[in-house]
C-alpha cells in the first residue's frame, strides 16, 4: 500500500455515502462501497468494510432507511436508500464542506 | 447523541443475537458480490475470494467497530466482564463460597441489629413521622429531680401553644379487670386525653377515636381495643366494635380497634416493656382545685407543628416554664426548687435503655464486617498473586491497568451482590432466632422488623464492603510490574512481596479487631456475672407472685379490703408445701415505690429539705416469705392489726440515716399524709428494681391490715418449686369470684427480668465476638497457609539440608505468631480507649479488668495458634524431594 494514499478524513466517509445515495439511487453495500472506491481510488484508501459502522450510524441518526431487494446478478441484498431528512442534511453537508473547502483554499493562497 | 440514536441502542440491547447474524449475512453478502466481481475480471475463485477479503478489511476489526456504533460500549463490556468474571470465580469455588459466606454473616449481623436500631430508636411502630413527637417532662433543679411527669396545667399549656404543638395529649396507665367467658383477667390499660392518637398519627383498623365530648368525667365509658388484646381476648371478632364490654364490673362501649403496628408498652417512666397496652379509656381528667391541677401525674406527648423544628420547640419550654413560675396558683414550691419544664424527642424517651447497648452492638457487628472485608480483601491479593501470571499474561496481551483494575473490581461487585443477597437469608434467620431467644421483658420491643429500609441497608453494607475490599485487592492486581510475574513464573516478584505485605497488615488490623471485641465482651460478660452474684436482700427461690387490684366499687372501705386479703392469705397458707403467705405492696423489682415526706417525733424540724423514705405496705408473714431478716425488735404478728396503736418497721438504711446514734425501737414516725406509727422492729435492705444501681433510699414497712390498700401483691413460699399460678388464681376467686390476677411471675423471674435485657445484649456481643474471632483465625490461616505454599521450595531445602520436623513448626509457627502479637498489641490500645468509653455499661469491673484483658488474651492466642498451627502442620510433613521440585 502506498503511503501517500490516506485513510478517508474522519467525518467525510457519512458525506461519500449520502451523495453516493443521491447520484445513484438505492443501493446495496458493496455497490455502494464500489462506487466510493472507483469515484476516490486516486486519493483516498478505503476499506470497503468500514461503510458498513457508517451506514448503521447514518441508520440510527435517520438519513438512511435499508429495504430488502435483489442484486443485478438475481441475488439477495440489503438496499440502502436517501430518506427526505437524509436528502436535507446532504445538503447541509455539502455546504459545510464547501465554506470549510473555501476557507482551507483561502488561508493556503494567503501564506504560499 | 440525539434521543433517535439512544432509542437506537437501547432497542438494540434486547435484539443482540438477532443483529449479529443480520451483520454477519450483511458481510457474508458483500464478500460473495466481491469474489463473483474478481471472478468476471478473470481470477480464480481462491484468488477472488482472497482479493475480496482484502478490499474488505480486517472483517473482525470492522465487526467490532459496528458493535460499538450500535450497542453502548461501556454497557457491552460491562456484560462481557460479568460474564468472564462470573466464569473466573466459579472456577475457584471454595474462594468464591468462602468469601461469600464470611460477607453474608457479617452482612446478616449488620442488618439485624441495624433493624432494631431502625425500630426502636429511630422509626418505632405505628407512629408517623416519629421525629415530630416530643415528650413534655418536668423537673426540679434544685432537688435534683429530672425526668418527672407533668401537672394537669403544664398539659393545658403545651396544648393551648398551637403554633408550636399541633396536638398534645397525656396518659396514665391503669389496668382494669374484664370479665368474659373464663375467669377474670386483668387488661393493662392506658387512660389517654382524646388527642393521645392524633400525636401519633395513629388511626384505628376499626371503628373510630375518642372525640371531646368522650373525654369528660362521667362520659367516659368508651373503649379502645388493641390488635392483640383484640386477637387473644376477643378472638378478633370485628363485630364487637359498637358493643358493650364489662370492666371492672362497669359497663364500656367498644368503638374501635387499633392496627396490629400501633403497639407500644411505653410508661410513664419511658422504659420500653414487652407488656403492652390492651385497651385505651378516656383519661377524662378535669381537675380543677390547685393541689390536684398542680400535682405531676401525667405522661404529656405532643407533636410539633408543621415547620418547626427541634431546636425551636425546645425553646419555647423556657417560655412556658417562666408562665409556670409565675402563676399565682402554683405557690411558691415552684420557684424554690428550680421547677422547669423540658422537652425531648419521643424516640429518646423510649429508647433510652436499650441505646446504649444497640450502639455498643452497632460498634460490633461493624466491627464484624469490617473483619470480614478485610478477610476477602485478603483472600483476593491472594487470589491475585496465584493468577499474578494470568494478569501478566493479560495485560501483555494489551489489556490496560484500568482493564485489570475493572476486571477485579467486578468479580469483587458480584461477591457483595451475592454475599448481600444471603446475608438478607441470614438477617432474616438472626431476626427469627432473637425473636425466639429474646427474654419477656424485650418480646414485645424487639420485634425486629424484616422491611424496605433494612433492603435498603443491605444493599448498603453491600456496596460498601464492596469498596472496602474490592478497591484494595483491585489497586493491587492492577499495580506492580507484570513482566516480572512472567518471568518469576507467578511465585515471587516485587508485586507479591508488595502483596504479602498488605495482607499482613489486613490480618493484623483484623486480630485487633478481634481482640477488642472479645475484651470487650469480656468485661460485660464479667459485670453480668457480678450482677448475678448481687446479694438482693431477700431469698426469692420458691415465692410465687401475682398482684390483685380491687375494683372502687365494692372495696372502698378498708374492712371489705382487709377481709379479702385476709380471707386469701389464709387459704393460700393452707395449701400444702406453702410455708408462708403474705401481701404487700409494692413488691421488690417491680414498680409503685414512692417517696413519702415525714418527719420524727421529738427531732427538731430542720429547715432543709424534708425527710423522705419509700413505703411498702406489707402483712404480717411478708417477711418471712420473702426472707427478709429482722435484724432488730419483731416483724408483724396477727395481734398488730387488732390494736389500735399502729406499728412500722424500719430497713437498716433507716436506721443508719435517721437514727444514727439512738436506738430507734419505740421511736414515733409522722408522714406528712397523718398516719403515725410507732417502730418496733428493724429489717435488712433489700434491692428495689435494679441490681446494677440501688437507690439506697431508705424504706418504711407499714402494716397492710392497719393501712389496706386496694392493690397489692401476694406472696407465697413454698418449700419446692413456687406455686403454681392457678392455685393463686383458686384462692382469690373462692373469696371473690370476680377478682383476677395479673402480672403473675415467680420472684425469681422478677430479679432476673431485671437483667434480662443486660444479660441478653451481652450474649448477643458475645456471639458478634465470637464471629469476629472466627474469621479473624480464617485471615489468619489463610496467611499462614498461603506462606507455606510460598515457602514450599525453601521448606524443602531446609528440610534436605537436615531441619528438623520441629524446626519447621517452629519456623511457621513463629510467622502465625508476630500476627498475634501485633495484634493483640493494637487491640489491646484500641480496647483501654473503648473500655474507658463505657462505664456505664460497666458493673463491679473496672474498665481495664486485668481477667478481662488477659483471658481474652490467652483465648485469642489460642486461637491463633490452632489458625497456623493446621498450615505449619502441613508444612512440618512435606515430602523434602517433592517440595524441593515445586513450582
Amino acid at each position: 500500500m502506498e503511503k501517500s494514499k490516506a485513510e478517508v478524513p474522519y467525518g467525510t466517509m457519512d458525506l461519500l455515502i449520502l451523495r453516493t445515495l443521491e447520484t445513484v439511487g438505492p443501493m446495496h453495500g458493496f455497490g455502494l462501497a464500489r462506487r466510493i472506491e472507483q469515484v476516490s481510488e486516486s486519493i483516498v484508501h478505503l476499506n470497503q468494510g468500514s461503510i458498513y459502522p457508517a451506514l448503521l450510524r447514518l441508520q440510527q441518526k435517520g438519513w438512511v432507511a435499508t429495504k430488502e431487494g435483489t442484486s443485478e446478478n438475481g441475488r439477495h441484498a440489503k438496499f440502502y436508500s436517501l430518506t427526505p431528512k437524509g436528502r436535507r442534511q446532504l445538503q447541509i453537508e455539502v455546504e459545510n464542506w464547501e465554506r470549510a473547502a473555501a476557507l482551507v483554499a483561502r488561508f493556503l493562497e494567503e501564506t504560499s | 447523541m440525539n434521543l433517535r440514536m439512544w432509542m437506537a441502542k437501547i432497542t438494540a440491547l434486547f435484539k443482540n443475537q438477532m443483529l449479529e447474524d443480520e451483520l454477519e449475512k450483511d458481510i457474508q453478502e458483500h464478500l460473495e458480490m466481491a469474489t463473483e466481481e474478481y471472478i468476471r475480471r478473470g481470477m480464480s475463485p481462491r484468488q477472488a475470494a482472497e482479493a475480496a477479503r482484502r478490499s474488505f478489511g480486517g472483517v473482525d476489526k470492522i465487526k467490532e467497530e459496528y458493535r460499538d456504533q450500535r450497542g453502548i460500549p461501556l454497557w457491552d463490556s460491562l456484560s462481557r466482564e460479568t460474564r468472564f468474571a462470573v466464569r473466573s470465580l466459579r472456577r475457584t469455588a471454595a474462594f468464591t463460597l468462602l468469601a461469600v459466606l464470611t460477607l453474608a454473616l457479617a452482612i446478616g449481623a449488620n442488618v439485624t441489629i441495624f433493624g432494631a436500631i431502625n425500630r426502636l430508636l429511630l422509626h418505632p411502630s405505628g407512629v408517623s413521622e416519629p421525629d415530630r413527637v416530643v415528650v413534655i417532662r418536668s423537673g426540679y433543679d434544685k432537688l435534683n429531680i429530672r425526668n418527672l411527669v407533668v401537672s394537669f396545667s403544664d398539659f393545658n399549656q403545651v396544648s393551648d401553644s398551637s403554633d408550636v404543638f399541633s396536638a398534645a395529649a397525656i396518659a396514665k396507665t391503669a389496668s382494669f379487670t374484664y370479665i368474659g367467658d373464663q375467669y377474670p383477667q386483668r387488661l393493662a390499660a392506658l387512660r389517654v386525653s382524646w388527642r393521645w392518637f392524633d400525636v401519633f398519627g395513629a388511626r384505628p383498623a376499626l371503628g373510630r377515636l375518642f372525640t371531646a365530648q368522650e373525654d369528660r368525667p362521667g362520659k367516659d365509658h368508651e373503649v379502645i381495643i388493641s390488635y392483640a388484646a383484640w386477637q387473644r381476648v376477643f378472638g378478633g371478632d370485628a363485630s364487637i366494635v359498637g358493643k358493650s364490654i364489662e370492666l371492672d364490673q362497669q359497663l364500656y362501649s367498644v368503638i374501635g380497634i387499633m392496627g396490629p403496628e400501633f403497639t407500644f408498652g411505653i410508661n410513664e417512666l419511658g422504659r420500653v416493656s414487652g407488656q403492652t397496652h390492651d385497651i385505651f379509656v378516656p383519661l377524662a381528667a378535669h381537675p380543677d382545685s390547685p393541689p390536684l391541677l398542680y400535682t405531676e401525674t401525667y405522661l404529656c406527648v405532643a407533636r410539633l407543628q408543621n415547620g418547626v423544628l427541634l431546636p425551636t420547640a425546645k425553646s419555647f419550654m423556657s417560655v412556658l416554664t417562666n408562665r409556670g413560675l409565675h402563676d399565682p396558683l402554683a405557690g411558691k414550691p415552684r420557684q424554690e426548687n428550680g421547677w422547669g419544664l423540658s422537652m425531648l424527642p419521643y424516640t429518646e424517651f423510649t429508647g433510652g435503655d436499650l441505646r446504649m447497648p444497640l450502639l455498643i452492638l452497632w460498634g460490633a457487628v461493624a466491627v464484624v464486617l469490617l473483619i470480614a472485608c478485610a478477610n476477602i480483601a485478603g483472600l483476593m491479593l491472594a487470589r491475585a498473586s496465584a493468577r499474578s501470571r494470568e494478569l501478566a499474561v493479560r495485560s501483555a496481551l494489551g489489556a490496560s491497568r484500568w482493564h485489570l483494575f475493572r476486571l477485579i473490581l467486578t468479580e469483587s461487585s458480584i461477591l457483595a451482590f451475592a454475599g448481600s443477597i444471603l446475608g438478607l437469608g441470614v438477617a432474616y434467620a438472626f431476626i427469627r432466632a432473637i425473636e425466639v431467644a429474646s427474654p419477656s421483658s424485650l418480646v414485645g420491643a424487639l420485634r425486629i422488623p424484616f422491611d424496605l429500609p433494612a433492603i435498603v441497608f443491605t444493599g448498603a453494607a453491600g456496596i460498601l464492603s464492596c469498596v472496602l475490599f474490592g478497591t484494595v485487592a483491585a489497586a493491587h492486581a492492577s499495580a506492580g510490574n507484570r513482566f516480572e510475574a512472567i518471568k518469576a513464573g507467578g511465585r515471587s516478584g516485587t508485586a507479591s512481596v508488595e502483596k504479602a505485605r498488605l495482607r499482613s497488615i489486613l490480618v493484623g488490623a483484623e486480630l485487633a479487631l478481634a481482640v477488642v471485641l472479645s475484651i470487650g465482651a469480656g468485661l460485660l460478660l464479667r459485670s453480668l456475672s457480678r450482677l448475678h452474684a448481687v446479694d438482693v436482700g431477700f431469698r426469692p427461690e420458691g415465692v410465687m407472685t401475682a398482684s390483685v387490684t380491687l375494683p372502687e366499687s365494692r372495696y372502698k372501705e378498708p374492712g371489705p379490703q382487709r377481709a379479702f386479703y385476709r380471707g386469701v392469705i389464709s387459704r393460700l397458707g393452707s395449701l400444702p408445701g406453702v410455708q408462708a403467705a403474705a401481701a404487700g405492696y409494692p413488691l421488690p423489682f417491680s414498680s409503685g415505690f414512692e417517696e413519702r415526706p415525714f418527719r420524727i417525733d421529738g427531732h427538731p424540724t430542720t429547715s432543709g429539705p424534708a425527710l423522705t423514705a419509700q413505703v411498702r405496705l406489707i402483712t404480717p408473714d411478708f417477711t418471712a416469705a420473702l426472707g427478709i431478716p429482722v435484724i432488730r425488735g419483731r416483724p408483724f404478728t396477727d395481734q398488730d392489726a387488732d390494736r389500735s396503736e399502729k406499728v412500722m418497721l424500719i430497713d437498716e438504711v433507716a436506721a443508719r440515716r435517721f437514727w444514727r446514734s439512738e436506738d430507734p425501737l419505740g421511736q414515733r414516725v409522722v408522714l406528712r399524709s397523718g398516719l403515725q406509727a410507732t417502730i418496733v422492729g428493724v429489717v435488712g435492705h433489700t434491692k428495689q428494681s435494679d441490681l446494677a444501681s440501688d437507690s439506697d433510699a431508705p424504706v418504711f414497712y407499714y402494716s397492710l391490715f392497719q393501712a389496706p390498700l386496694p392493690l397489692g401483691s401476694l406472696v407465697v413460699k413454698s418449700s419446692g418449686s413456687p406455686l403454681p399460678a392457678s392455685a393463686i388464681r383458686e384462692a382469690v376467686n373462692s373469696v371473690d369470684p370476680a377478682q383476677s390476677i395479673y402480672d403473675v411471675a415467680t420472684m425469681e423471674e422478677r430479679v432476673s427480668g431485671a437483667l434480662g435485657t443486660k444479660e441478653f445484649t451481652v450474649i448477643l456481643l458475645a456471639v458478634f465476638a465470637a464471629i469476629a474471632v472466627f474469621l479473624a483465625a480464617l485471615g489468619l490461616y489463610g496467611v499462614v497457609n498461603y506462606g507455606v505454599t510460598q515457602r514450599t521450595q525453601e521448606i524443602g531445602i531446609r528440610m534436605a539440608l537436615g531441619a528438623q520436623q520441629s524446626q519447621v513448626l517452629n519456623l511457621i509457627l513463629r510467622s502465625g505468631l508476630q500476627f498475634t502479637l501485633a495484634g493483640l498489641f493494637f487491640g489491646w490500645l484500641i480496647a483501654f480507649g473503648v473500655a474507658r468509653r463505657i462505664p456505664d455499661q460497666l458493673f463491679g469491673v473496672k474498665p481495664f479488668d486485668p481477667l478481662a484483658f488477659v483471658s481474652m488474651s490467652f483465648l485469642m492466642s489460642a486461637v491463633a495458634l490452632l489458625a497456623s498451627y493446621v498450615p505449619a502442620r502441613r508444612a512440618m510433613r512435606l515430602d523434602p524431594l517433592e517440595a524441593c521440585r515445586h513450582e
